[in-house]
């Protein structure tokens, strides 16, 4: 086998292997080993090491009072901004929003947070582990822009990594009750019309299907399965009283986090799929045996072996591709490490008649790995703050992460990234990125990472082989990238 | 020949040999109509871009975020003094406005009125193609740009559309250009999209562009300069998007005649004005159509803003328009004419006035869109002479 294809593989499960370092003698293996343990997420410097000289500010929270407390603190702030509008003048008022909202909430959370999912998956213990986690992350998308969410989005991605290792149930639960997802998708306010609290009229809130019909088409069965609106009712109704817990005035003492408002629950039973749930003791437990029950039923095998295909192999996967992942799903019961390791192993079978066009981030991670470049720092950040920034060049790249316009997350085909203007903008980055790594006094180390791979990574009857073999070429910095990077076999993974 | 390509000309072949198919429009594809489609997105405020001045409940509701000083369209309506040059063009009559319309989805969330507003498609999160894509797909136009990164799902179910946006990232060298066509050369995927880079990176129409700094590039009549120069030549596309994001989401503070909301609507009045002029004599054959996911609240909340609402106004400009009308089934803003009494209600389906602009534009009729799946919406007789249709 030719080492392009192993390399190939690399990228195909990881962001690839620098030219200058072997390719692992045995792939599979070498994969498999990244998905059986949990490696720490945190702002790493290039060796690995958690990056020291950070100020407390760019810390990510870990507990969840820390969330609740950074939540609550930006509610408070947006709410009282909002008692400033009449007083301020709208030039006046924009600016002391900007001061007090968008630099430390919605900037500053979110960079830090892009930071430490990059610097994780370039200088990290598993780069396989982090292709897997930005899939879960996409797959359950919590995205900023509702509700002042924006310090509960990195939390919660983060939240996703240990249930990696367990079984799909239990991810499904987490994702749905934790209070990212309550708050993203509008469940905090999804109440019962004949609860306690609508009879009393404490609220006007009411019936919200954000989450229930999310619930089953992107998070389980996909419409394929052919629910129906009744069954995306009744898991709505189900859903009744699931709310996130903050330190207000109303809940002092409360542990913080998730919390079931029976006040707001829809009493009785509720109806999905034919099923009735009904709570005889207690009933937050009818949500309880819905996700058990979605995360049992075939139709999400199905969408989910599909959808890991889509994301790792191919548009059009192979259907015995699907046919090893879905097997592998029902028969470990949703055990994920066991699903994981059926993936990498249908990427290693498949690996010669699929391809896959990556996102741009996943490409931007590709490039700086295999050109052993660092990453644009991101921290400490202000606006005004010189020099290229990694959120806004991935948002030049048409990815700006974490502000996934949609909760149906980020694009996985191939198709939906291949545009002229996309493409244009790879390539220009490139020189961007070339530029940077000569700044930074990595252009050499670059350009022999470049030169060894472009042996090692690319067939040797397609073209930038043989281009980079040229002095001339390799004398050009940006051209030598370019014949690089560019490549199809590079490109395509 | 990949796949695709060969299953659109057999499509073509198909429809010459079975019904004699000949273009609808003139020979010159410089006669041919053009369609600049602006989104608005986060939810334009109908009644402060378009106040209804005769209305009495107007100001009763909206004490402190009334237009006062509004430019006179007629008796009952204006139009808010930041939109001078629509105003012009008003008086020039090609100006109309669609007012208390919009979609049959009253959900009022971003995330679901933008999908919708883009396919179609009444229920969100169902249709992967947009409504001007498949209408572009049916009708055989062979371009369109959309000035953006990704392609908004509006354009998609098309292949020939392209997409295009103000770059900071230096542009690539000749010796870049030729490397990489000749590396995808032999890539089916790839390939095509050689040719089209080595076009932007060398395009001489927007390289005058390159003497302005990228802030002015990039503003709002940069991006509108960027679509007129593309649009206008005879070859080029006959579809246009312009998309302006998430200002329009005014939950506070959002002013009268000055203000948060006034500002997007200069940007707006900017953005037309300075395509109109960039468009040269093409203006007489382009329509501008604006869209937006709903409109807000009728009255104004405790922090002089609005809230997420239903129904807005619908502009359409150009020289396609042949009357400046209100086309309007206004019944009033007491609470009880309102939508769940707080409301402006959608008196007219706006995806009716979009099939007016389709058939307009790339004359397919009100039967074809629906027949063909490509557009549903609900006919109404007061939209009889938009667009002289």
């Amino acid at each position: 086998m030719h080492s392009s294809l192993v390399s190939k593989f690399t990228r195909r499960v990881a962001f690839g292997v620098p030219g200058d370092q072997a390719l692992p003698t045995d792939p599979v293996a070498w994969a498999n080993a990244q998905v059986a343990l949990l490696p720490p997420i945190d702002v790493l410097e290039p060796n690995g090491e958690r990056r020291q000289d950070l100020p407390p500010e760019m810390r990510l929270l870990w507990s969840m009072d820390e969330v609740m407390h950074a939540f609550e603190r930006h509610r408070r702030t947006a709410r009282l901004s909002l008692k400033k509008a009449k007083e301020l003048s709208t030039k006046d008022y924009q600016d002391y929003r900007e001061r007090t909202i968008f630099s430390p909430y919605s900037r500053l959370e979110h960079w830090k947070e892009v930071q430490a999912r990059e610097t994780t998956a370039l200088y990290g213990q598993a780069p396989v582990f982090e292709r897997f986690w930005h899939f879960w992350s996409n797959h359950f998308m919590v995205a900023p822009g509702n509700q002042n969410n924006d310090t509960l989005v990195g939390p919660f991605q983060r939240s996703l990594r240990p249930l990696m290792l367990g079984n799909f149930r239990e991810m499904l639960w987490n994702a749905v009750t934790h209070p990212g997802m309550l708050v993203y998708l509008d469940n905090n306010r999804n109440t019962g019309p004949n609860s306690i609290a609508a009879l009393k009229k404490w609220t006007n809130n009411s019936i919200n299907e954000n989450l229930g019909r999310e619930l089953l088409e992107l998070f389980t069965l996909s419409p394929s399965a052919g629910y129906t609106q009744k069954d995306v009712e009744g898991a709505t109704l189900i859903l009744t009283g699931w709310r996130e817990m903050k330190p207000d005035k109303w809940h002092k003492g409360q542990k913080l986090g998730t919390y079931f408002d029976l006040n707001r629950h829809e009493p009785g039973s509720q109806e999905v799929l034919g099923k009735n749930y009904t709570a005889h003791f207690r009933p937050s437990s009818k949500l309880e045996d819905l996700v058990t029950d979605l995360a049992q039923h075939p139709a999400t095998a199905e969408h989910l072996a599909k959808k890991l295909c889509v994301y790792f192999l191919d548009d059009t996967p192979p259907a015995a591709a699907i046919k090893s992942v879905k097997e592998a799903f029902i028969n470990s019961q949703g055990d994920l490490s066991t699903v994981h390791r059926a993936v990498i192993l249908a990427c290693w079978t498949h690996l010669e008649s699929t391809q896959k066009f990556v996102s741009p981030e996943t490409w931007f991670l590709q490039v700086l790995t295999l050109s052993g470049t660092q990453p644009p720092r991101t921290v400490p950040v202000t606006k005004n703050t010189p020099g290229i920034k990694t959120p806004y060049l991935l948002g030049d790249l048409g990815q700006e992460l974490p502000r996934c316009p949609q909760p149906n997350g980020w694009p996985i085909r191939s198709s939906d990234w291949i545009s002229k203007e996309m493409l244009d903008r790879r390539l220009r980055a490139l020189g961007v990125l070339a530029n940077m790594s000569q700044r930074n006094g990595q252009a050499m180390q670059a350009m022999r990472c470049i030169v060894a791979g472009s042996q090692r990574d690319i067939p040797p009857n397609e073209m930038a082989a043989q281009l980079l073999l040229k002095p001339e070429v390799q004398a050009d910095m940006r051209l030598a990238w370019l014949a690089y990077f560019a490549s199809p076999a590079l490109l395509w993974s | 020949m990949n796949r695709r390509a060969f299953l659109k000309q057999s499509a073509v072949f198909a429809s010459l040999s079975f019904t004699g198919f000949a273009p609808a429009w003139g020979q010159g594809h410089a006669d041919k109509p053009r369609l600049l489609v602006v989104l608005l997105r986060g939810g334009m405020d109908g009644l402060t871009a378009v106040p209804p001045v005769g209305d009495v409940q107007y100001n009763t509701i909206r004490p402190q975020i009334g237009i006062n000083k509004p430019l006179r369209l007629n008796a009952d309506f204006g139009l808010h003094p930041q939109l001078e040059t629509m105003h012009s063009m008003w008086q020039a009559g090609q100006l109309a406005v669609v007012h208390s319309t919009g979609f049959q989805y009253t959900g009022r969330s971003h995330f679901e009125g933008q999908d919708i507003m883009q396919t179609g498609v009444m229920k969100p999160y169902m249709s992967s193609s947009g409504w001007i894509g498949r209408a572009m797909e049916q009708a055989k136009i062979n371009s369109g740009v959309a000035i953006s990164i990704p392609m908004p799902l509006i354009l998609r179910g098309h292949n020939k559309a392209i997409t295009q946006f103000p770059n900071w990232m230096p542009t690539l060298r000749d010796r870049d250009l030729a490397t990489v066509a000749k590396m995808w050369a032999d890539d089916p995927m790839l390939r095509p999209y050689s040719d089209l880079i080595r076009d932007s990176n060398l395009d001489k129409s927007l390289s005058s562009m390159n003497k302005e700094s990228f802030q002015n590039i990039r503003s709002i009549r940069g991006l509108a300069r960027s679509a007129a120069i593309s649009m206008r030549s005879e070859s080029g596309p006959r579809v246009g998007l312009i998309d302006m994001t998430h200002g329009f989401d005014t939950h506070a503070s959002q002013g009268a005649e000055q203000g948060s909301h006034a500002d997007r609507l200069r940007d707006l009045d900017q953005l037309i004005a300075t395509f109109r002029t960039d468009m040269g004599p093409q203006w007489g054959n382009t329509v501008v159509l604006t869209i937006t996911e709903f409109g807000r609240t009728a009255a104004e909340n405790g922090t002089n803003g609005t809230d997420h609402g239903v129904g807005s106004c619908c502009f359409l400009a150009g020289g396609l328009v042949t009357q400046a009308k209100i086309y309007s089934d206004w019944r009033g803003l007491n609470k009880s004419a309102l939508f769940e009494e707080r409301d402006l209600p959608t008196t007219i389906d706006v995806s009716a006035v979009y099939a007016k602009v389709l058939e307009r534009v790339f004359a397919l009729s009100s039967q074809t869109l629906v027949e063909k799946g490509v557009l549903e919406h609900k006919k109404s007789s007061l939209l009889n002479g938009l667009l002289g249709l």
